[in-house]
């Protein structure tokens, strides 16, 4: 059994899964949220969007990096992990991006929840909503950026 | 994010979107200008309140309002189950007023209130039957012993003790099992309040210490109930009573128990209205819900004040003094 790419394929499932869990509650939250605002007035459906959409993009990053992590340990390209080490840094890679996405997405909808109050009571205000909601996307910025620059350079550390 | 909260998720959106339709201070009190009863109920019926066929029946108004609210909360609120405490005291009004009323001759859906838990024509259907094990416990066991007991002794107050107590006590215990902190204290302040109204009325008009061992809930953790009875005890009643509660978080409200009833019952309204404001505007969990609820059953308290008022012609300032703190 090759541990180091059973344990780097992990991290790759895990930045995914963990991501898209937290994305899915999250816009699922936000849209039912909305379902009672949108029966008031449907023509708020176009702002109520934005706040629904926000909460998924942990899951896009969460797929970026799980590709990224594939075309480096010799899935879809990149040299073959053969040694635990190897695979262990993988593992931690992905880590960032794991958990500073699940976390961010579920937070980013509950901000989302009361713009969706916020817009239900003053369409006017939907741009506050919105920047307020995307104040927490930056910190899954940094984790989708911090999980990037430590999957494409584990190779260079010729472990 | 607490585990469980964010299936509240649709309910808490709804509940905002409802309570645009709550009426806020100043339109309370264009309610309270507004030229006569009709103008009134014209106003309630412009904020979608149901109208009965007869507009004269404020009481119908009410009724209609509020069960419309928890129809709402049954019907959005994921577990409906936990909020049933809120309403749990009607069910006990109705019992009491079922079963005084069969002994009266009086008509019993004049003064039976909705929303309830037990269907109120059930509730009269086992009363008039005297068939109690119609009723879910403890309504079964309490009205064949207070029916038995009114039969007995025809002593009105002691049945209406022994139901009301029940009421807190069971109140109490309902609140505590939903395990939500906002409903316990909620509850907490009802259960207190209305054990220190008693004990207040019971000292005046002289009553004695075993009266209120019995009229007393064990249900409030504030208020202690052997305080309150020793009081009625001790050779200083009243004095001993207030300086008690002056000791107790419910001491702002002293003043208005030796003043006047209705000022003391606005003050408890306004203290569990106040308890609400600060997660009105959670976007999760079951907090909005229950604030959503209580913050209905006060305007639908101040829309009784007024519409009396216009009944009776009172005077505008004396109304405006009794209205309740709303929910914004």
């Amino acid at each position: 059994m090759n541990w180091g790419m059973l344990l780097a394929l992990l991290g790759a499932g895990l930045a995914v899964t963990t991501n898209c869990f937290g994305s899915s509650k999250g816009v699922g939250m936000v849209a039912e949220a909305s379902s009672p605002v949108i029966a008031e007035d449907s023509s708020k459906f176009s702002k109520l969007l934005i706040l629904m959409l926000l909460p998924g993009s942990q899951g896009l990053y969460g797929l970026v990096i799980a590709i990224l992590t594939l075309t480096q340990i010799g899935i879809l390209g990149g040299t073959p992990v053969t040694t635990f080490s190897n695979g262990l840094l993988y593992f931690i890679s992905c880590l960032p991006m794991a958990i500073g996405g699940l976390v961010s997405a579920l937070f980013q909808a509950r901000v989302a929840l009361t713009g969706v109050n916020l817009i239900s009571k003053r369409p006017q205000d939907s741009g506050k909503a919105v920047t307020s909601a995307s104040l927490v996307e930056l910190y899954a910025l940094l984790s989708l950026v911090t999980s990037l620059l430590m999957v494409m350079n584990v190779s260079s550390l010729g472990l | 994010m607490g585990p469980g909260v964010s299936k509240y998720a649709y309910a808490v959106s709804g509940a905002h979107v409802y309570e645009k339709s709550f009426f806020t201070k100043s339109d309370m009190d264009k309610l309270l200008t507004a030229p006569s009863y009709d103008a009134v109920v014209s106003m309630l019926a412009d904020r979608g309140w149901p109208m009965p066929d007869d507009t004269r029946d404020s009481g119908k108004i009410l009724d209609n309002e509020m069960q419309r609210a928890w129809a709402w909360v049954k019907e959005s609120a994921p577990d409906p189950d936990l909020f049933s405490v809120l309403i749990l005291k009607n069910d006990y009004h109705n019992l009491k007023a079922g079963i005084k009323c069969l002994l009266s001759d009086f008509d019993v859906d004049l003064h039976f209130v909705t929303p309830s838990n037990i269907d109120p024509q059930l509730m009269k259907e086992a009363i008039e039957t005297h068939d109690f094990e119609k009723l879910p416990e403890p309504f079964a066991s309490l009205g064949k012993e207070v029916y038995d007991l009114l039969v007995r002794t025809g002593d009105g107050q002691l049945a209406d003790i022994q139901i009301d107590r029940k009421c807190l006590d069971e109140i109490s215990k309902a609140a505590n099992a939903t395990g939500i902190d906002l409903l316990k204290e909620e509850m907490e302040i009802y259960t207190a309040t209305t054990n220190i109204k008693t004990a207040f009325r019971a000292i005046k008009t002289g009553k004695d210490s075993d009266f209120l061992e019995r009229a007393l809930s064990d249900g409030c953790t504030t208020v202690s109930k052997e305080k309150l009875v020793s009081c009625a005890a001790s050779e200083k009643k009243m004095e001993d009573l207030l300086s008690y509660l002056d000791s107790t978080s419910y001491r702002s409200g002293t003043k208005y128990l030796s003043s006047s009833p209705a000022e003391y019952e606005k003050w408890v309204d306004d203290k569990m209205i106040s308890l609400l404001l600060p997660t009105r505007h959670s976007p999760l969990g079951p907090e909005p819900l229950i604030g959503f609820y209580l913050g209905k059953e006060a305007e639908v308290r101040n829309a009784r004040i007024i519409m009396a008022a216009k009944q009776n012609d009172l005077p505008l300032d004396v109304v405006a003094k009794r209205l309740r703190r709303l929910y914004e």
